[in-house]
């Protein structure tokens, strides 16, 4: 079946939050949790430059779920509750969740958060009530700088696609949600050096990041 | 990452109840300490079952305990498995000692309760293994388990030794006590320097920024590895964990040792323990403080971040208030409205917080803000019908963008039509500072809410409000 991602231009993302809010958003998320943060990386002194301004660099890095291949989270929960889904996301079973946040513990990027209301431990869930309905995560629909794309592994990273208009980057926002264009169409060019991924410490993350020449990748 | 007191007792107590019957089974092997059993296995009982209550308040469902056994690979579920092999060797062990003719458990016995004992001891430190955190992922852990298993084992059977008076067992509680303690020190010594030369295994981001953490500083992973030897953990280390912990209970068992008598066993061995149960603590505890993510934007995880940022207090009334400051307004109860800075809220005439333990959201009610609209720079009015999103902006600077319209928790966020038409995506900050102070009107998100405004102003004034809202309406503002 599907393998799901989702890979960011960050030569693109501008760090407006917009996807941060939008999955609290869309996702009823708790005060203070976040299924999706955008941290700001830098800014850092360019090699071979000066070593202070204006020879800096920094770029925006949204942190989620990474929905990884091999998941520590998955490994250490005692009640199968954190599983691999048949699309190759990862979820978690509420009903079977009993809070022990060990699974929170395990995640390298800290993208898990107990829900004190239902007390269970909840995350990214790469809107899978979205995508099982053809549209895409809300985090790239939302997105303000349209550097996110989602789609399966299996058909190739360029064939990822975005909300955006492939003709008229100025089209109105109501026909922008209804058009789709794939990543190899709509970015900068790209080759497979500048895609990155977040630590691996044997999880194997999905999730990628393109970050071209001119920037550091430092996470 | 912050301290998990249930889990910290859990291990604690495991170990005590491990090493107390794998102290007894060392003694049933030798074939002494008859008087000792009963309460040892009493004891390692105890330990037992204060620890699974321990754990058990760390469970957020804990009827659906039984539920963690559904994965029988994981950490957990081994630890589960092996408190009840735990226990089925306690039971086998008593049945095992009523039924033998000297009154002691048989050798085989003996060394099932040394296995079971340790090897509970090693699972558990086993099922904190986790590669995302350094500083735990080390087979020290459960190493260190272990022998603080054998050490304050052996100082137990000390105790129980001198208070039944069980002659023969002085000697070998004592000479285990003191070698489990040489061992200890020098299995911490070991992980410690370990620790500190673990910052090379965590990913090197220099400068970084989390807009949900704003006041929380930058791991600086160097400092925090290097902290138990040298740093701000060291005298917590030295002086707690080797000193008192260790140091001082050595040098008891070994006056215990050479005096051999029952009451030198107990008192020394009390105080030993005591010393080793402060010093088995407060390793814990900075196990702990310096777990930090190999990829190091949080302490620990982020849903147990560091005790610098503890969550923001949740008593209605306060984030009530909290709002208006955000916004530039008074607390404004039942009805009244005020205005400062060209900014109007106003609510309505009962409570609308959408907050558990509030009343409900009387229909059809909300707040409101006026201000003018950054796009036609009429006045308009941003309605927000649950407060939640306004917290949001309280604690932290989030951006806004234009398009969401989320009716999720009862949050209803109009955007003016002509911002959204314009195709761009239209962000709006609410900066840290702005929160503080009462920011200048067109610092703020104004939007128009054209018809959203129309139908409350009938509500509530009648159809000459409505009239005038619909002339501003009609200013410019595409798709009002």
């Amino acid at each position: 079946m599907a393998n799901y991602a989702i890979v960011t231009d960050l030569n693109r993302c501008t760090g407006c939050l917009a996807c941060t809010v939008a999955c609290k958003a869309i996702n009823g998320v708790d005060v203070g949790n976040f299924w999706i943060k955008t941290l700001r990386i830098g800014p850092h002194p360019t090699e071979s430059g000066s070593g202070h301004y204006p020879d800096v660099e920094m770029y925006f890095l949204p942190v989620q779920c990474q929905h990884c291949s091999n998941p520590e989270c998955v490994r250490v929960c005692p009640t199968e509750a954190s599983h691999v889904a048949a699309d190759g996301t990862i979820q978690i079973d509420k009903e079977k969740c009993i809070g022990c946040q060990f699974c929170a513990m395990a995640c390298p990027y800290g993208v898990r958060y107990l829900n004190e209301s239902e007390k269970v431990v909840e995350k990214c869930t790469l809107c899978e009530q979205r995508i099982q309905q053809g549209e895409l995560p809300q985090c790239v629909a939302q997105c303000g700088a349209r550097a996110r794309f989602f789609g399966d592994l299996d058909q190739g990273v360029d064939n990822f696609e975005g909300p955006a208009h492939p003709d008229s980057p100025g089209c109105q926002y109501d026909e922008m949600t209804k058009t789709r264009v794939k990543l190899k169409d709509y970015v900068e060019a790209y080759t497979s050096s500048d895609i990155h991924h977040l630590t691996d410490t044997g999880n194997a993350p999905k999730l990628m990041y393109i970050l071209r020449e001119g920037r550091k990748w430092r996470a | 990452m912050e301290l998990q007191w249930p889990l910290i007792l859990f291990t604690f107590f495991l170990c005590v109840a491990g090493g107390t019957l794998a102290m007894q089974g060392l003694l049933a092997v030798l074939g002494r300490g008859k008087q000792m059993q009963v309460p040892s296995l009493i004891v390692a009982a105890a330990a037992l079952v204060v620890g699974g209550i321990s754990v058990f308040l760390h469970l957020e469902h804990w009827e659906r305990i039984f539920n963690g056994f559904g994965h029988i690979t994981s950490g957990i579920t081994l630890e589960f498995i092996f408190c009840i092999v735990f226990a089925v060797v306690l039971v086998l062990y008593f049945l095992m000692m009523h039924r033998s003719e000297e009154g002691v458990a048989p050798k085989w016995v003996g060394v099932i309760a040394i296995v079971a004992g340790l090897a509970l001891c090693a699972v558990t430190g086993d099922s904190y293994l986790m590669s995302a955190l350094p500083v735990w992922d080390t087979v020290m852990l459960p190493v260190y388990y272990v022998v603080d298993a054998c050490f304050l084992g052996a100082l137990v059977g000390m105790v129980i030794a001198g208070a039944v008076k069980c002659s023969d067992a002085f000697a070998i509680t004592s000479k285990v006590a003191l070698v489990a303690g040489i061992v200890q020190c020098v299995v911490l010594v070991i992980y410690a320097v370990l620790i500190n030369n673990m910052g090379g295994m965590f990913t090197e981001v220099t400068y970084y920024f989390d807009p949900t953490l704003p006041d929380v500083g930058m791991v600086d992973t160097d400092a925090v590895v290097g902290s138990i030897l040298t740093g701000s953990n060291a005298l917590a280390y030295w002086a707690g964990v080797q000193l008192v912990g260790v140091v001082v209970p050595v040098v008891l068992a070994f006056l215990a040792l050479r005096a051999n008598a029952a009451a030198k066993l107990v008192s020394y061995g009390a105080l030993g323990l005591a010393c080793a149960v402060a010093g088995a603590f407060i390793w814990r505890c900075l196990l702990y403080m310096v777990a930090v993510l190999a990829l190091p934007f949080f302490y620990g995880c982020a849903g147990l971040t560091a005790v610098e940022t503890p969550r923001p207090p949740r008593p209605p009334v306060v984030r009530h208030l909290a709002v208006h400051r955000c916004l530039g307004a008074h607390l404004v109860p039942f009805g009244l409205s005020t205005k400062r800075n060209g900014l109007t809220l106003r609510f309505p005439a009962a409570p609308t917080l959408a907050f558990p333990g509030f009343p409900s959201r009387p229909k059809g009610r909300s707040a409101a803000l006026q201000g003018n609209c950054r796009h036609c720079g009429n006045p308009r009015l941003l309605e927000w019908s649950c407060y939640a999103a306004l917290a949001e902006i309280e604690f932290l600077s989030l951006w806004w963008t234009a398009g969401i319209e989320n009716r999720t928790r009862g949050a209803s966020i109009r955007i003016c039509p002509a911002l959204r038409n314009a195709g761009a995506p239209l962000v709006f900050r609410l900066s840290r500072a702005e929160q503080l102070t009462p920011p200048p009107v067109a610092s703020l998100w104004e939007t128009c809410t054209c018809h959203i405004d129309v139908r409350e102003k009938r509500r509530e004034h009648g159809r000459q409000d409505e009239r005038a809202a619909r002339r501003r309406c009609s200013r410019g503002c595409n798709g009002c």
